[in-house]
């Protein structure tokens, strides 16, 4: 009885999954053949016929979204997905997880056929390309004129989720500067008699002062130059010069490298080892994250950190409460041996949407997915953020309801998440530029507030954002191999900043580096910029 | 009577000494996360590591117990982990019986087992399976894909063997039915292996994290791990990844809760499973003993 049922669910089950997989193969086989041949005739065809149609809106669609989100997840059936119901006249399914599990989630859905009608990606990494190339997306060349918001995507975003020919996502914002780099506590300096550092040398100095000291003036030897966490992101890199992801100094044969492996990173990494040295870093850095660092720098107990601009109120709240007297300053970019004096910049987007290839035969829908995005992601101008602006109002759920206005800034509690519209399709407005976002404005700390006028105007000054060459190009080694050589490079100079092998192991470990296959990333980045005609550029 | 020496009385008071300091070491980082969860956020960021709070609050708690995500989660994980660790006992006993018995392609069954053990479908044909049974977005995609795990299978298969034959030959004169054998027999005679499984079973179900996330689109079914995660790690970097500036830039922007909270809600999600060790304890080491020794 019980063995007769148990071969029956197990054969069930066996036929049931060959199905499904054969299923999913006939699905996706034409979709391929007819990307790589034609879909963009077709597709253009497909919407001319449809626009002329009497109201494309009139009709309820079925839509839904997958998306890995690093803020927190809204009620599936809260009063902000019922509004975006209504305006869009639309029955919205948004299946958000939490993004260190998106990728994979998405991964499984993709394999078995199940992608929904768009998906928010993190970038044009591996997996979308093989994807794209797949025929998995729709090619969105002949749809994007119609839209205004997506006028305003520079060229150089375009380029990046380009493939074959064919655009396959839709790149949303992010700033070009303000980039998290190194902050000091100028307050600190003053009290001590020091000045802005310009040099590693006079760095150390500063950070040996901060620790010995008592730059905080409670008699207790409670404070640390600066910190810094295990991983080694850049950490005290003084300007783009001595980043270890930035490409701008050349080797002999006058190929770019990469910043981790040259004589930038080196005097960085000799200063590191002295400040360890000297202790004026906590002992036990190399387990200790951002997260514990940043608490350690805005409890008042640091005095040199890396973040961005405009930062973060909750935590400049806490530097409030521990030190009202403290003033943070963007510390300005050493000369590197480069000749350079830069802060390095961002690529200038971050995450995307792409639509299901499927879609191509529906062209109502892509119409309605993609006014969705353009309508969330048109910029409202800061001065605007406020209850008299209609379109503000609503994207935020409504004054008192979704968002509260102090001093004319908007603030969003977490509790009333889900009564945001903007929570389901959290797309950044696309600004005309940086300054326009006036981050400096929406501050109301009065330490974020100084931090952000003082930041905002050196970043502004021309010529001080780098912008790395590596954003224009697609490289299948440079995207996979070089992070794991990156990866044994990191840990090589974490033993020399604590004093495990002395700094005369660099240039042995520059050679592992370029045997193991670092001299083929460089090859392949090379020549791609070179195609591209991509050169570091300073802004 | 025999009197210890002193020598001896040394080495047996230093053991002790070991093994308080060993079980202090192990306790304290549960002491210290009550501590933290009835102290004050601001009283956590002055102060640090503390032995006892500086003045008891509850806002933590309250918190979290306010959070619907977070109420509605413990609801689905003891809902997951009753229904699933009784679905698992279940068609694991009975499948373990089968084939402990004498019954014609018993080794064909046992190899399949085992074969489950050595190799598995991986997560896409399983998400496949799970998908064309129609169980995506409900619990039984929890439940029924794990409710026998070949490991356990086998134990028990071994425990069942353990029984004399005689009991159940006498049953059988006496006109019981194999299934009336099983129940009424096989099974009351099991209680101490079958505590030691549920045990298992419970905590595996309690801890169901990743399948939530995969099978379960509707996020207001998901499981108590993985809100919790939400308030615990949402925010702290992963330094192993390879991440581009901006996706950095994106994590530190958005801000973890409180410590306070993240401690409070682990309490919360760990001291019911927790409560079932000491019941169970007591058949734990027996019936796990059992199931091997008599093999």
């Amino acid at each position: 009885m019980k063995k007769k049922n148990a071969s029956l669910l197990l054969m069930l089950s066996l036929s049931l999954g060959v199905t499904a997989c054969s299923a999913n193969k006939e699905e996706t086989q034409p979709t391929s053949s007819s990307a790589s041949t034609g879909t963009a005739p077709a597709a253009s065809s497909a919407s001319a016929t449809a626009s002329p149609s009497a109201d494309p809106a009139a009709k309820k669609l079925d839509i839904s979204l997958f998306e890995g989100v690093w803020s927190a997840i809204p009620d599936p059936n809260g009063a902000g997905i019922q509004a975006i119901n209504e305006k869009f006249n639309v029955n919205f399914k948004a299946n958000l997880v939490p993004f260190d599990q998106g990728g994979q989630k998405m991964a499984v859905l993709m394999a078995s056929g199940d992608m929904p009608d768009f998906v928010g990606l993190g970038g044009a990494d591996p997996s979308y390309l093989k994807w794209a190339k797949q025929g998995a997306f729709l090619p969105l060349n002949d749809y994007i004129d119609k839209y205004p918001v997506l006028q305003l995507i520079p060229k150089t975003a375009w380029d990046s989720v380009t493939v074959d020919g064919n655009i396959y996502a839709i790149p949303r914002f992010f700033t070009t500067k303000y980039r998290n780099v190194p902050i000091i506590r100028k307050d600190w300096l003053d009290k001590l008699n020091l000045q802005m550092p310009t040099t590693y040398e006079e760095l150390l100095n500063v950070a040996k002062a901060f620790t010995f000291n008592d730059p905080d003036g409670n008699g207790k030897d409670d404070t640390y130059g600066f910190v810094m966490a295990n991983g080694l992101d850049n950490e005290m890199a003084m300007g783009s010069g001595f980043y270890s992801d930035t490409w701008s100094m050349k080797n002999d044969k006058g190929q770019y490298l990469p910043g981790i492996i040259t004589d930038a990173s080196k005097q960085r990494i000799q200063f590191l080892r002295d400040a360890f040295k000297a202790g004026v870093v906590p002992k036990d850095w190399p387990v200790l994250t951002y997260k514990d660092n940043r608490t350690t720098f805005y409890s008042g107990k640091a005095g040199i950190y890396y973040d961005g601009t405009p930062g973060n109120k909750g935590l400049f709240d806490q530097l409030l409460k521990a030190d009202p007297n403290a003033v943070v300053e963007t510390i300005p970019p050493f000369k590197a041996p480069d000749g350079s004096q830069a802060l390095p910049g961002l690529s200038g987007w971050y995450q995307m949407y792409s639509l299901n290839g499927k879609l191509k035969n529906d062209p109502d829908k892509v119409d309605r997915i993609l006014s969705m995005i353009n309508y969330f992601a048109t910029f409202i101008p800061p001065e605007q953020q406020n209850e008299n602006n209609p379109d503000f109002d609503w994207k935020n759920g409504g004054v008192g309801k979704g968002y509260t206005m102090e001093n004319g800034v908007a603030d969003y509690p977490e509790a009333s998440l889900s009564l945001r519209p903007k929570s389901y399709l959290e797309i950044a407005e696309w600004a005309p530029s940086d300054e326009a976002l006036q981050v400096e404005k929406k501050a109301i700390n009065p330490i974020q507030k100084a931090y952000a006028e003082k930041s905002v105007k050196l970043w502004s000054t021309p010529g001080m954002t780098y912008i790395n060459p590596v954003f224009s190009i697609h490289s299948d080694l440079y995207d996979t191999k070089f992070w794991e050589l990156n990866t044994k490079l990191i840990d090589e100079q974490t033993k020399m900043i604590v004093g495990n092998t002395s700094m005369d192991n660099w240039d042995k470990m520059v050679q592992d580096f370029l045997k193991n296959g670092g001299q083929d990333v460089i090859d392949e980045v090379n020549q791609k910029m070179q195609e591209a005609g991509a050169e570091p550029v300073y802004k | 009577m025999y009197r210890k020496s002193l020598s001896e009385k040394t080495f047996d008071g230093s053991i002790i000494l070991l093994l308080v300091l060993t079980s202090l070491l192990m306790l304290f980082p549960f002491y210290y996360m009550i501590v933290i969860s009835f102290s004050s956020y601001d009283d956590y960021m002055r102060h640090g590591v503390m032995l006892w709070p500086k003045q008891w609050v509850l806002d933590a708690y309250r918190s979290i117990f306010e959070s619907r995500a977070f109420v509605r989660s413990i609801g689905s994980t003891v809902f997951v982990t009753v229904a699933g660790t009784l679905v698992d006992l279940i068609m694991t006993s009975s499948m373990a019986y089968a084939l402990s018995r004498d019954i014609p392609g018993r080794k064909f069954f046992n190899m399949m087992v085992v074969f489950t053990f050595l190799f598995g479908g991986g997560m896409i044909p399983t998400y496949l399976i799970i998908k064309s049974t129609g169980l995506i977005d409900t619990y039984w995609a929890l439940i029924v894909p794990g409710c026998i795990s070949a490991f356990n299978l086998i134990i028990i298969r071994q425990f069942f063997r353990g029984i004399p034959n005689e009991l159940n030959d006498a049953a059988l004169i006496d006109g019981a039915s194999e299934v009336k054998i099983f129940v009424l027999i096989v099974l009351p005679l099991s209680k101490p292996v079958l505590a030691a499984f549920s045990l298992f079973y419970a905590v595996g179900h309690w801890n169901t994290f990743f399948d939530a996330i995969l099978y379960l689109n509707d996020s207001t079914k998901w499981t108590l791990q993985v809100v919790l995660r939400q308030l615990v790690i949402l925010g702290n970097v992963s330094d192993t990844l390879h991440q581009s500036p901006e996706a950095r830039m994106t994590q530190l922007e958005h801000q973890t809760p409180p410590e306070t909270i993240g401690m409070a809600a682990v309490l919360v999600a760990t001291i019911p499973i927790l409560l079932l060790y000491p019941f169970l304890q007591k058949h734990f080491a027996k019936g796990v003993m059992l199931g091997s020794i008599k093999g």
